[in-house]
């Protein structure tokens, strides 16, 4: 059955409702065209998933939790994207930087990544109306890009940690985090309540695709949830209609003149790859990056960090190792200060561990006086700093996003060959060497790392040409005029910088250039 | 049986009941309980936190605080305070931090400036 086709008016056919989609089908009807949206999950507003106190969507083919083996470590790899109406921007931290102009322009370690076939230059001006369209917070002094800007929200108050980090990093070094997380109520969202608890705003405050992009596009456009996209169906160089299953399992055709397939960095991927009309370039499903990271605490830097002040759940970031050109470091690291990683409650484990360190650093040659322990552990408790430090992942074949299988109820399951890269122990070793040297009589430990940041980046990467890569500058999938890709998967390579920016002003650009290219053929 | 199983032995014995002489870092008089709340500097309604110690734990926890210098506090003794001080009310009421809930909700998680 066709639920819709071209002759019903359906210009652009949008897969995904996060942030990317909403963004390129708020331009595209901005140019007068008809755009269709397809969703596979149910429409769950902010009220609903408080109640639920999840994000997990109901329907059969909505199961998000993708769990697979790293190589060569014991942990394991965990991918949780959100399979609802707005997408995982749902339940993601926040936190909007730029990627620096080197990321773009650089290859990064052993030349083994590939240059963007973009530059920052032309995507600048994206970057500009991206923060500006999803409300960013920031302070344009002291940002590691280059050019001034204002941000539309002023930047969160630094904490006590943050203020800590200027002392030790530079001041230069210390970057007031861009982040949809208001400092001030904001066209009816509250202000930041600082809970630390983002995966899951407890009071709708974070800027999110759903209270942001969709309360005006959603009457511009016509949308469609429960579809679950299966395969894609090409003929002659172009996709001519994809088909949907429902809940009930009943198929239907769709056709559009132009389709953007913006399923998230896994699922974009895993349609491409199930679909048999698609051509498969040597690079789809391969070089998929995310971002690893590791966690640090600083015990006795002689300064006022307290952990657990701040105004929000992030307000600052360490840049030192961002751009390069500190330490000779091989790959790019940006360092997330975390107020709030201590204000958890017992039961996570490096907080817990933590407690247990200022303790025992508080007994330590003992005391004489009564309360004496007391002053000490809360002298050593406000002393105490917490980083933790995303590294850029470098792009290799052998790490792959492959299908593991196809339900009966029609979800594609991926396997993920991941491991950490060969740097991330020297990227360890550098930074804990670094604040020693800083802070000669503090204690510096490393507590733990992950594999993960949730960012899915890189399996059907942009490149000059289809032997390096699966979509060209445009986000246009090689050999298909009418198909473009539009998530995380497209990123050449991923720096250390959260990718939700960078992501929103590709998904400007290619909004600009559909209507450039002239979609009413 | 070492020493210190002997002293272990030797508080489970006693389990709470006064101890008369200065041992294990009680005072004369002084309960372990006491002597804990003294060494940790708890005041008022925080010394009621020590009662999610049994008095032998308690009694084991006044012996790694009050141990010789050079030996360090074990994990046992670790676990012991992180009983009294982990969660993060006590925690932080215990730093002078201003109070919070141990079940975060809304606008409790971060303390302002």
């Amino acid at each position: 059955m066709a639920l819709y086709a071209s002759e019903d008016g359906v210009d652009l056919c949008v897969l995904g409702s996060g942030v990317a989609g909403m963004l390129v089908a708020e331009r595209a009807v901005a140019g007068g065209r008809r755009v269709l949206m397809i969703e596979r999950g149910t429409p769950m507003m902010f009220d609903d998933r408080r109640r639920q106190k999840s994000h997990d969507d109901p329907l059969a083919f909505n199961r998000s939790r993708h769990t697979s083996r790293m190589g060569g470590a014991e942990d394991d790899y965990v991918a949780r994207p959100v399979y609802n109406l707005g997408g995982s921007m749902n339940h993601f931290y926040g936190n909007m930087p730029r990627m620096h102009p080197r990321h773009f322009e650089e290859d990064a370690f052993g030349g083994v990544s590939r240059r963007w076939p973009l530059s920052y230059s032309e995507i600048e001006p994206y970057y500009l109306e991206a923060e500006r369209r999803l409300l960013v917070s920031g302070n344009s002094e002291r940002l590691p890009f280059p050019g001034r800007f204002a941000y539309p929200l002023p930047p969160h108050r630094l904490s006590p940690s943050d203020r800590a980090c200027e002392t030790i990093f530079g001041t230069e070094h210390v970057m007031q985090v861009p982040t949809v997380r208001p400092p001030a109520e904001v066209e009816g969202r509250p202000k930041c309540c600082g809970t630390n608890l983002c995966g899951l705003c407890p009071i709708d405050s974070k800027g999110t695709a759903l209270n942001t992009l969709y309360p005006t596009l959603r009457e511009r456009i016509q949308l469609r949830t429960g579809l679950l996209v299966t395969e894609l169906h090409c003929r002659g160089g172009r996709v001519e209609a994809i088909t949907a299953l429902d809940e009930a399992g009943d198929r239907h055709r769709v056709e559009a003149r132009q389709f953007v397939v913006a399923c998230n960095g896994i699922d974009s991927c895993l349609l491409l790859q199930r679909s048999p009309d698609v051509e498969k370039h040597p690079a789809l499903g391969r070089y998929y990056m995310d971002h690893p990271d590791f966690d640090l605490v600083v015990y006795g830097t002689g300064l006022e960090a307290k952990p657990g002040y701040g105004d929000s759940a992030q307000t600052g970031m360490v840049t030192t190792f961002f751009d390069r050109v500190a330490d000779d470091l091989p790959v790019s690291l940006l360092g997330e200060i975390k107020c709030a990683e201590l204000s958890k409650d017992a039961g996570d484990t490096n907080r817990d561990l933590v407690v247990r360190d200022v303790f025992r650093l508080s007994v330590e040659g003992r005391f004489s006086e009564a309360r004496q322990l007391r002053a000490r552990f809360r002298d050593n408790w406000v002393a105490t700093l917490y980083l933790r430090f995303l590294v850029e992942q470098q792009p290799m074949a052998e790490s792959t996003l492959s299908i593991r299988e196809i339900a009966d109820t029609g979800q594609a399951f991926p396997d993920f060959a991941v491991r950490y890269p060969e740097y991330m122990d020297e990227c360890i070793d550098r930074v804990l060497t670094y604040l020693r040297g800083r802070l000669p009589g503090a204690e510096v430990k490393f507590l733990s790392r992950s594999p993960t940041v949730q960012h899915w980046l890189g399996a059907t990467r942009m490149a000059e040409s289809p032997e390096h890569g699966c979509v060209d500058r445009d986000l246009r999938y090689f050999g298909l005029d009418n198909l473009f890709v539009l998530s995380g998967s497209s990123f050449s390579s991923g720096s250390s910088a959260n990718p939700t920016m960078t992501l929103g002003a590709l998904a400007l650009r290619l909004g600009d250039h559909l209507s450039e290219s002239g979609v009413r053929e | 049986m070492s020493a210190t199983m002997d002293r272990r032995t030797l508080l489970k014995l006693l389990g709470g009941s006064v101890v008369s002489v200065g041992v294990f870092g009680c005072r004369v008089g002084e309960r372990p309980e006491e002597a804990l709340a003294r060494l940790l500097g708890l005041e008022g309604e925080q010394v009621a936190w020590l009662t999610d110690l049994t008095p032998e734990e308690q009694a084991e926890l006044v012996e790694q605080l009050t141990g010789p210098e050079d030996e360090p506090v074990t994990e046992r003794g670790l676990d012991l305070a992180a009983k009294i001080l982990g969660r993060r009310s006590r925690l932080f009421a215990f730093v002078s931090y201003p109070g919070v809930a141990d079940a975060r909700s809304v606008c409790d998680g971060l303390v302002r400036e």
